[in-house]
């Protein structure tokens, strides 16, 4: 029954709703919210999957707790060993789990240094904007984030758009490092890497990715005009590709994020408060299903 | 996967890119001793790191070592800007892009997106 019930909630969780959130407007319309949201869905299946395994393991060595316990059940005939909290496999896996994380997060911080290393030495400070500038035809804007941020751009780029798009650019780009927004990939890329199958991985991933962009665009709209931004976005995603082939990755992205500008209301406030606690709530979920104690 | 240059290293291979010759070491010392005292025997010995790491070639004119770098920065920068392109969804937590490129067709719908955009800012 627990595990039927678990199975249902995995099954709902990692494939079911990842198909019905992905590109939903609503959580396009508060996107910081959206990608809280996502990261607290795999939270929350991770947190199911453990007492799914332990019930697998022996389905019917337990009485019945949380809210399933709730649910009218038969007596059972034969006695049963009373439901226990496994707490060293809870923080085996914990830990597992932290480590994971901080290997990758530890991966992608090496190759920011190395990155960064080179790029001192390649670029030029352009003080009117505060950014690197690459020598390079090939028009790209992009941030390095972290400890020594570092916001980049190429000779292409200042030569494509005008004053206003490159600010508009140089704000997104701002705006990232100041949000801090790797931290927040950096949990959704180490579930993708493992569990890269599941939909909820792999659209999660993705959609994460999209609602930091969809983000760093609200906030850079403080600082200029929506047809600003969208131009520039337009600009540099239809330059032409680089020389040498296939690099840069095609991704539908940016017509979300130009479309989502034409919209109306975007970056208004919802109830905060309620939304938080939902979110605080979805990986605590298989707990109260599961395990939680009677009163 | 190009490796950076430590502080000294980026501002000698800095100055001779920049100077397109090849020059010695009291030259080089000379030009960053306007911005800060270093000690020759320090450049030397970075120059000579910096050689046997094959970014530096020399010849011997009279006494002194005349250093030459082996790519020239363009080369350098491809590479660079090869690496931050190349950059796959993988490894994409690591650097964060304006935008991404995007096909023929899509182009299409973007433009009317961005006409709605302007619409939409001129009311």
């Amino acid at each position: 029954m627990t595990l039927a019930l678990l199975g249902l909630y995995l099954a709902v969780v990692g494939f079911a709703l990842p198909r019905r959130l992905a590109g939903s407007p609503r959580l396009q319309a508060h996107p910081a919210a959206g990608a809280a949201l996502w990261l607290a869905l795999m939270a929350s299946f991770l947190v199911a999957l453990l007492p799914a395994a332990h019930h697998a393991t022996g389905p019917f060595a337990h009485e019945p707790a949380g809210l399933v316990g709730l649910i009218p059940h038969a007596e059972p005939a034969v006695p049963l060993a009373p439901h226990t909290h496994d707490w060293w496999l809870l923080t085996a896996a914990a830990a597992g789990l932290g480590a994971v994380v901080a290997a990758v997060g530890v991966r992608a911080g090496r190759m920011r240094r190395r990155h960064r290393a080179v790029l001192d030495l390649v670029t030029v400070r352009d003080r009117q904007w505060d950014a690197l500038v690459l020598e390079h035809a090939y028009p790209t804007v992009y941030c390095l984030p972290g400890r020594r941020s570092r916001v980049v751009v190429s000779r292409g780029a200042l030569d494509l758009l005008d004053e206003r798009q490159l600010a508009a650019a140089v704000a997104h780009e701002r705006e990232h490092i100041r949000g801090r927004h790797h931290l927040f990939r950096l949990p959704a890329d180490a579930f993708a890497l493992f569990l890269g199958r599941l939909p909820l991985a792999r659209r999660g991933r993705a959609e994460v990715a999209l609602l930091l962009e969809m983000a760093a665009d609200d906030a850079a709209l403080t600082r200029v005009s929506r047809s600003e931004l969208a131009s520039a976005l337009c600009a540099l995603a239809t330059s032409p590709a680089p020389p040498g082939g296939a690099l840069g990755v095609a991704s539908t992205g940016v017509l979300a994020r130009v479309r989502r500008l034409a919209r109306p209301g975007v970056g208004g406030r919802r109830r905060q408060l309620a939304w938080r606690m939902g979110v605080l709530a979805t990986p605590l979920l298989p707990y109260l299903l599961a395990c939680a104690p009677h009163p | 996967m190009l490796r950076g240059f430590g502080d000294l290293e980026a501002e000698i291979m800095d100055r001779l890119w920049s100077w397109g010759r090849p020059a010695t070491v009291r030259e080089v010392v000379d030009d960053l001793q306007r911005q800060r005292p270093v000690a020759y025997t320090t450049v030397t010995t970075v120059a000579d790191i910096l050689h046997t790491k094959g970014w530096l070639r020399r010849d011997k004119v009279g006494r002194a070592w005349l250093y030459e770098p082996t790519c020239t920065r363009e080369a350098y920068t491809a590479q660079l800007m090869h690496q931050a392109l190349e950059t796959t969804p993988d490894r994409a937590g690591a650097l964060l892009h304006f935008v991404d490129r995007m096909s023929g067709d899509e182009a299409t719908a973007l433009l009317a997106a961005l006409e709605q955009v302007k619409t939409r800012d001129e009311r």
